[in-house]
C-alpha cells in the first residue's frame, strides 16, 4: 500500500511562494526588457548624448588617479560644466518610442559565434580549478590540524580579497617569473580564483566518507585506487558537483580578472561583456537578452551537476570519525607545493601592506572610507543572504524528502546564475517600480546573488534518505539545530563570499563612482587595498576554522 | 587454553575519540565464538579495533595463532571485520562487494566473480547479485556483509554489533543463517553484542566491560547464574537488586538484612559483617508458590504487592513493590488460569538463587 504525500505544510507553501515570486518578478524584468526596443526621436541628440555621458566617465575616471591640487581642480569643473550639458539635453530631448520585438535578441546573435568557445573555456577552467583543488584535498589529508588550519587559511584568503587587487598581486607575482600579462596568465589565475570555492566544498564533503567503510577496505586490502573509487569519491561527488555549479558561476561572472591580468578580448567574459553593454552602451535590451542567455547557459550546465548532487548526497556518517591518515604531528611537507602560488601571493601583499604601514596611510583618506563603505555593504549582503538562507532552510525542513530534495535543487541551480544576471534583473525591477538604483540597490542584488549556495548546502546537511516520521517530534529541533550548528558559520562564510565576489557588481547595479575597492588600485599599498588585505586575512582564518567545523561537527 | 587463535596479552590504550582500554588478557580459541557486552560504546569497541589492527595498543601484543602480529596492518592479519552499520560499498554491487573479500590469490576479475555468485548461491542470495547494497532490506545486508567477511576465510571474525539494523523478529533467523555460514567456513569469532540474550545464547563465552575494565569472562551459565558484581548482572541481562547489610554466616549461607527481610544467600565476595552489600537475583528465580518457612534451601519468603502484568511472549513479567522496593519477577505465559495476583502475593526465592556482593562504592 502506498502512503498519500501529506498536503505542504504552512511555512513550505509561504517559502515556496515567495521564492517563486522573486524567481517570477526577476525573470519577468529581464524578459519585458529582452523584448524592448527604443526609438529615439531625434538621433543626432541621443547620439550627442550618449557622447557626453562617456566623455563624464573618463573625466571622472581621470580625476580619481589625478593628484591634488591645479589639475584635479581642474578636471572637476570640466566635470560640473559636462553635467550641466547632460542635464540641459536631458531636459529638452523628447522621450524616446517604446516598442515591442526581437531585435535585441537579433542584435545577440551577432556575439553568439563568442559565446560558445567561452562556454567551452569557462568549462574547462572549472575542471582544473576542481582538479587542482583535488589534488590539494589530498595533500590536505596528510597534514595534521594545526598545519591543515595553515594550509586552509592561505588557501581561502583570497576570497575575501576584491578580484582587482588579487589580479595585481597575480600580476606582480607573474612578473617575478619574467611572465607579462596575456590571455595564458588571466586563464591561470582564473583557475586559481575558482579553486578555493572547490577546495572548501570538496574538503567539508570528506565528513560524508563513511570511516567504517574506509576501514572495511583497508580490513579487505583494497589498495588505494580502489578505496578512493568505491569509497571516497561517491561521498565527496555531490560536493565536488556543487562545487562546480559555484566554480563556474564565479568564472562566468567575473568582472575584473581577466581584464586586469591582460585578456586581450573586452568580452572575454560574461560581466565584461555586460558592464560594456550598460554602462558605455547604454545598451539595455541587449544586455537583458545576454543576461537570461547566460542564466539559461549557467542554469543548463549545472542542471545535472545539480541532480547529481541531489540524488547522491549520503547522510554524513553517525559515528565519530577516525580518519587512516595523521590526526596530529605531521609536518606541512608536500601541501607546500600546491600552497607556493597563495604563499608567494601573501608574500607580496604582506610586504607591500608592511611598506605601506611604515609609511604610514591616512585612514581618512576618501578611496579608504568608500572602500570600507563597499566591504560594509558585501558584508551586510553576505548577512542578508545568510539570514534568508536560514529562513529557506527552517521552512522547507519539516516538508516530505522529495519537497525538500526538490528545494535543495532549485536553490544550488539558483547558486548558477551568473551575479550579473541577477543583479542586472534586480536593477531592472528597482526601474519598473521607479526606485533609484544606488547602494541600497546593489546590496539588495548581491544578496539575491549569494542567497542560493548557502541554502543550498543547509539543505543538503540533510539526508535525503532519512525516513519520514523516523524523528520524533520532540527531538526534530534538537536534531536541526544538530546539523544546522556545524555548516553554519561556513554558510555564513560563503554568503559573504560570494557577496564580495558579486559585489564589483555596482556598475551594473549603477554605482560607476563608487569602485574604490573594486578598480585596479593603484599600488597595492592604496588606502582601499589595505581594507582588501583586511578583509582576506579575516575571511581566511574564519573560513579555515569553518571549514574544519563543517567538516567534523555533528556527529 | 591450548592454541588459542588469538591472544590479547595485557593490551591497553588511551587515545583521543577513543573509549579508553585498561589493560586486560583475552584469548579466543580456535572456532570459539566470545562475545563482549558493554553498555554503549567502552572498552570493548576500542579492544574490537586493537584486533583488526585500527589502533596499535599502547603496551601489550596482539598475537594470532603464536605469531605477534601487533603492529601489522589490518589487511595483513588473518582477521575481517564487520562494523555496525555493515559498511558495504555503496556503488558496487553484492556480487563486486563479496568479490574484493576473496583471498589475494585468485587473481583474475572473471574468476573472482564466478567464485562470488558462486558463494552467493551456496547460501541462497544469489538473486541479489546485482543488486546494490542501498537497496537491501536489513537483513539481506547483514547477510551480504557476513558472507563478505567469511569469503577471505578468516581465522577470527571480528563482529562489531553487525545485527544493530536488523529487525528483532528476524535476529534469530539471521543468527541460523549465520552459523550456516561457520559451518562452511569455520573461524573463531570475536563479537561485541547489542543484545545480551543473544550473547548468552549463541557465545561459548561471554565477556562484560565496564568503562575502561573487563568486569567478567565466563561461559554464558555462569555469567547469569554467578555474575561478578552487581554491574555484571544487570549488563548480563535484568536483575533485581536490594540493598542491605551483612548480618553474618549462618550454614554456609549470608544472612543478609534487607527492605524486604532477612535474605539468605551465597557470599560472593570477603565481606564483614556490618558491611552494605548488595543483594541479587534473577527475576524467573523468584517463586510464587508458598514455600515451607522451614525449608533450609529458601533463600527469603516475604509478601509483596502487585502493582502489573506485561506479557511478553513466551514470558510474563510481573511486577511487584515490597517495603518501597520494585521486584521484577519473570514467569512463563501460561495463559490467565488460575492468576490471583491482586493484593499481597507470597514470593520466594532459594538461597542458592541470591548472590550478595559488597556494595559498590560511592565516587567522592
Amino acid at each position: 500500500m502506498t502512503r498519500a504525500p501529506r498536503p505542504p505544510t504552512l511555512a513550505v507553501r509561504i517559502a515556496s511562494a515567495f521564492t517563486a515570486l522573486v524567481a517570477l518578478t526577476l525573470f519577468s524584468a529581464l524578459v519585458v526588457r529582452s523584448t524592448e526596443t527604443w526609438i529615439t526621436a531625434d538621433p543626432v541628440t541621443t547620439h550627442r548624448l550618449l557622447d557626453l555621458l562617456a566623455e563624464r566617465r573618463s573625466l571622472i575616471r581621470a580625476w580619481e588617479t589625478a593628484g591634488l591640487g591645479e589639475a584635479r581642480f581642474a578636471l572637476d569643473a570640466e566635470i560640473r560644466a559636462t553635467g550641466a550639458h547632460i542635464a540641459e539635453l536631458d531636459a529638452t530631448m523628447p522621450p524616446p518610442r517604446r516598442v515591442h520585438g526581437l531585435a535585441p535578441w537579433r542584435s545577440l546573435l551577432a556575439d553568439l559565434p563568442h559565446i560558445a568557445p567561452i562556454v567551452v573555456e569557462l568549462a574547462g577552467e572549472t575542471c582544473l580549478s576542481l582538479a587542482v583543488a583535488f589534488a590539494f584535498g589530498v595533500a590536505l589529508t596528510r597534514l595534521g590540524p594545526r598545519a591543515r588550519f595553515v594550509v586552509l587559511t592561505l588557501a581561502i584568503a583570497p576570497l575575501g580579497l576584491p578580484p582587482p587587487l588579487w589580479a595585481s598581486a597575480f600580476v606582480r607575482l607573474a612578473a617575478v617569473f619574467g611572465l607579462p600579462p596575456s590571455d595564458r596568465l588571466a586563464d591561470v589565475a582564473e583557475i586559481f580564483v575558482g579553486m578555493p570555492f572547490a577546495l572548501i566544498l570538496g574538503w567539508v564533503a570528506t565528513r560524508r566518507i563513511d570511516p567504517r567503510r574506509l576501514e572495511a577496505a583497508r580490513d579487505l586490502g583494497l589498495s588505494i585506487r580502489e578505496r578512493i573509487v568505491h569509497v571516497s569519491l561517491p561521498a565527496v561527488a555531490p560536493g565536488f558537483a556543487i562545487a562546480g555549479v559555484v566554480v563556474f558561476a564565479r568564472l562566468l561572472d567575473d568582472l575584473a580578472i581577466a581584464r586586469l591580468i591582460g585578456a586581450s578580448d573586452a568580452g572575454h567574459r560574461f560581466g565584461a561583456w555586460m558592464r560594456h553593454r550598460i554602462v558605455a552602451g547604454v545598451d539595455f535590451p541587449t544586455a537583458a537578452a545576454g543576461a537570461l542567455l547566460a542564466g539559461v547557459v549557467a542554469v543548463a550546465i549545472a542542471a545535472p551537476l545539480v541532480g547529481l548532487a541531489v540524488r547522491s548526497a549520503t547522510p554524513p556518517p553517525t559515528v565519530a570519525p577516525r580518519w587512516p591518515w595523521a590526526e596530529r604531528g605531521r609536518p606541512i611537507g608536500p601541501a607546500l607545493i600546491w600552497l607556493t602560488p597563495f604563499v608567494l601571493i601573501a608574500a607580496i601583499i604582506g610586504v607591500v601592506a608592511l611598506q605601506a604601514a611604515v609609511a604610514g596611510f591616512d585612514l581618512r583618506a576618501e578611496r579608504f572610507v568608500v572602500a570600507t563603505e563597499e566591504l560594509l555593504r558585501a558584508g551586510l549582503a553576505g548577512l542578508l543572504a545568510f539570514l534568508a538562507a536560514i529562513a529557506l532552510v527552517l521552512a522547507f525542513d519539516p516538508a516530505e524528502p522529495n519537497r525538500r530534495r526538490a528545494a535543495a535543487a532549485v536553490l544550488a541551480a539558483a547558486a548558477a546564475l551568473p551575479a550579473p544576471t541577477v543583479a542586472f534583473a534586480v536593477r531592472l525591477f528597482a526601474d519598473d517600480l521607479g526606485v533609484e538604483a544606488g547602494a541600497w540597490i546593489a546590496t539588495l542584488a548581491a544578496a539575491v546573488a549569494a542567497v542560493g549556495l548557502p541554502a543550498a548546502l543547509l539543505l543538503l546537511g540533510r539526508a535525503p534518505r532519512e525516513p519520514a516520521g523516523s524523528v520524533a517530534p520532540p527531538a526534530r529541533r534538537e536534531a536541526l539545530l544538530r546539523r544546522l550548528v556545524p555548516l553554519a558559520p561556513l554558510a555564513a562564510v560563503l554568503a559573504v563570499v560570494r557577496a564580495l565576489a558579486a559585489a564589483d557588481l555596482g556598475t551594473i547595479v549603477g554605482l560607476v563612482d563608487r569602485t574604490a575597492l573594486f578598480d585596479r588600485p593603484a599600488a597595492l599599498a592604496d588606502p582601499a587595498a589595505a581594507v582588501g588585505i583586511v578583509s582576506a586575512l579575516a575571511i581566511g582564518l574564519v573560513g579555515a576554522w569553518a571549514t574544519e567545523r563543517a567538516r567534523t561537527g555533528g556527529v | 587454553m591450548l592454541d588459542p587463535e588469538l591472544g590479547l596479552k595485557g593490551v591497553s590504550l588511551r587515545a583521543p575519540e577513543l573509549p579508553p582500554l585498561a589493560p586486560l588478557d583475552l584469548e579466543v580459541g580456535r572456532g570459539e565464538h566470545v562475545a563482549l557486552l558493554e553498555a554503549g560504546d567502552g572498552a570493548a569497541f576500542t579492544l574490537l579495533r586493537i584486533a583488526a589492527g585500527f589502533e596499535r595498543p599502547d603496551i601489550g601484543r596482539v598475537i594470532f595463532a603464536g605469531r605477534d602480529l601487533t603492529d601489522r596492518p589490518p589487511a595483513d592479519r588473518p582477521t575481517r571485520w564487520v562494523p555496525t552499520g555493515l559498511a558495504l560499498f555503496a556503488t558496487a554491487t553484492v556480487l563486486d562487494n563479496l568479490a574484493f573479500a576473496l583471498p589475494a590469490e585468485i587473481a583474475e576479475r572473471r574468476e573472482r566473480r564466478a567464485r562470488a555468485l558462486d558463494l552467493l548461491a551456496r547460501h541462497g542470495l544469489a538473486g541479489l547479485a546485482e543488486r546494490r547494497p542501498n537497496t537491501l532490506a536489513p537483513t539481506e545486508a547483514a547477510r551480504v556483509a557476513l558472507l563478505r567477511a567469511l569469503a577471505g576465510r578468516p581465522a577470527v571474525l571480528l563482529l562489531d554489533r553487525p545485527f544493530l539494523g536488523a529487525p528483532v523478529g528476524e535476529r534469530r533467523a539471521l543468527r541460523d543463517a549465520f552459523d550456516a555460514m561457520r559451518r562452511d567456513a569455520p573461524c573463531a569469532v570475536l563479537e561485541r553484542c547489542d543484545d545480551p540474550r543473544e550473547a548468552l545464547a549463541h557465545a561459548d563465552r561471554v565477556a562484560l566491560f565496564e568503562a575502561d575494565r573487563l568486569l567478567q569472562l565466563d561461559t554464558p551459565d555462569r555469567i547469569w547464574s554467578h555474575p561478578a558484581s552487581p554491574a555484571a548482572a544487570v549488563l548480563a541481562g535484568e536483575a533485581d537488586l536490594l540493598p542491605g547489610r551483612l548480618l553474618g554466616l549462618d550454614g554456609g549461607f549470608a544472612r543478609v538484612e534487607t527492605p524486604i527481610g532477612e535474605v539468605r544467600g551465597v557470599l560472593r565476595e570477603v565481606v564483614a559483617p556490618g558491611e552494605a552489600v548488595v543483594v541479587g537475583f534473577r527475576p524467573e528465580r523468584v517463586d510464587l508458590t508458598e514455600a515451607a518457612a522451614a525449608d533450609p534451601r529458601l533463600g527469603v519468603r516475604f509478601e509483596a504487592d502487585f502493582v502489573e502484568r506485561r506479557l511478553e511472549g513466551a514470558a510474563v513479567r510481573l511486577v511487584f513493590t515490597v517495603g518501597g522496593q520494585r521486584l521484577v519477577v519473570s514467569r512463563p505465559e501460561r495463559g490467565l488460569r488460575g492468576l490471583a495476583l491482586a493484593g499481597r502475593t507470597a514470593l520466594a526465592v532459594e538461597a542458592d538463587d541470591v548472590w550478595i556482593h559488597r556494595a559498590p562504592r560511592r565516587p567522592s
